[in-house]
């Protein structure tokens, strides 16, 4: 029986502190313990990005991390990227106006990875945007409206 | 296959946050421990129950392991992040070739989750960094609770999965020895799409006049056990004006000297035809960035 450990997180801009088993995944944490169930569990190693959350502004993938390894952490997850108020993000608002959304499972994902490209680089060009996703897998869309959603919120 | 939802091992996972601890907790643990980085192949071999642990090590919280410094050798910590390498490489052209294999590693999020010591410890025959580090001649350091010792990089690699490592020690630093002038490298692959395993892939650094090849060394990846040396190419090249003919015979023999194999991601026929044409590019573009140089 392994012990459970306290983790220190800010999750959202809310500090919070689960109790984690030395082996739990911070994908299951978000998704079961803090029910945050917006950042997806996909193919589960580490090859479609579904599970992307952004670690110190950093996105990983969350199904391949520790959540013991990131104790002190400051993470965004897909229910982060609103306005409080519930307004949407400009990136989210392109989503919906391009209709880059079908099914919608890799959209947590697609939407964290452009966030991170937009706050490197406010106008990023198509190829700089599809190389910046490239691990990110969508089988609905075929991407172009991804891309161009993504390409509208440029400056 | 395992479950890749959860991880069913259960195990003690460790943070030492310096050297003497580490290797205290590797000595007193033995082969129960396994030394977890950026987790992005340690995780998915959990999944795949292909590794056991007990205790779960990581190195990440040491200080000294996630530092990058130069005093004309470059050392980079075992534990720094492939996009902090990367982010140096692009500051700094002579490491062109590492640039380049870490350009094509992944995805954006499993760089900024992998370390370079993480890609040299897999010790996958295929590995991009790896193949760029040995024609940079690289070594590392390897520390262990009895002392530590200095790696060239080809001696490094034992075969596939396996390193010279003693049981309890550990990679500490990648030594990238000075450039020496008029040296431009590259790197390129072929995986089946972007980000993907090489199934064939090649490293180039070479020292040239403008006309002649003075010297040079060249890697190639998934065609044998372990990143190689093409010591037979090297030779052949030293000295040489470089022209379309001498290419051509150095492409004939990189051909003859490989041995790959064929497996699910390509032939060995597939892989001999096209290591003449990848060699090819990959010296050119080596050459090519020689010419640029002020």
């Amino acid at each position: 029986m392994m012990t459970k450990r306290r983790v220190t997180l800010t999750v959202n801009g809310e500090h919070v502190e689960p109790l984690v088993e030395a082996n739990a995944l911070l994908v299951n944490v978000l998704r079961e313990e803090l029910q945050l169930t917006g950042t997806k569990y996909c193919c589960g190693t580490g090859q479609c990005g579904g599970c992307t959350v952004l670690v110190n502004g950093e996105p990983i993938l969350s199904c391949l991390t520790l959540a013991a390894a990131v104790d002190g952490a400051d993470i965004v997850t897909i229910e982060g990227v609103a306005e409080p108020d519930g307004s949407l993000d400009p990136i989210q608002e392109a989503f919906l106006d391009h209709g880059a959304v079908q099914c919608g499972f890799c959209t947590p994902g697609m939407i964290l990875m452009a966030k991170d490209l937009l706050a490197h680089d406010p106008s990023p060009s198509e190829e700089q945007i599809r190389e910046h996703l490239r691990g990110n897998l969508c089988r609905c869309t075929g991407y172009h409206r991804i891309v161009k959603a993504i390409g509208s919120c440029g400056q | 296959m395992g479950n890749t939802r959860i991880l069913t091992r259960e195990f003690e996972y460790v943070a030492p946050e310096t050297m003497p601890e580490l290797l205290a907790l590797l000595d007193r643990h033995g082969p129960a421990a396994t030394i977890i980085a950026g987790g992005t192949d340690v995780v998915p071999q959990l999944k795949y129950e292909t590794i056991s642990p007990d205790y779960l090590i990581d190195v990440t919280k040491i200080a000294e392991l996630c530092t990058v410094r130069r005093d004309g050798t470059l050392h980079i910590g075992a534990a720094v992040k492939l996009r902090d390498v990367k982010a140096y490489c692009r500051d700094h052209e002579i490491y062109a070739c590492l640039d380049d294999a870490l350009g094509s590693i992944g995805q954006v999020q499993v760089v900024n989750m992998g370390t370079l010591g993480g890609n040299l410890c897999t010790a996958s025959p295929a590995a991009d960094a790896a193949l760029a580090l040995l024609v940079l001649e690289a070594q590392v350091r390897l520390i262990g609770s009895s002392g530590e010792r200095i790696v060239a990089l080809d001696a490094f690699f034992r075969g596939p999965k396996l390193t010279c490592m003693e049981p309890g020690e550990v990679l500490a630093e990648i030594q990238v020895p000075a450039v020496a002038d008029h040296t431009g490298s590259a790197f390129r692959k072929i995986g089946r799409v972007a980000g993907d395993i090489s199934k064939i892939s090649c490293a180039v650094a070479v020292q040239s006049d403008g006309e002649r090849c003075l010297s040079c060394r060249i890697g190639m990846g998934a065609v044998g056990p372990t990143p190689m040396r093409m010591p037979g190419v090297e030779q052949l090249l030293s000295g040489r004006a470089i022209d379309t003919d001498v290419m051509d015979e150095a492409a004939d023999r990189l051909a003859a000297d490989i041995s790959p194999l064929t497996d699910a991601r390509s032939t060995e026929f597939y892989r001999r035809r096209v290591s003449r044409v990848l060699f090819k590019d990959t010296f050119d573009q080596a050459w090519k960035r020689v010419q640029r140089q002020p």
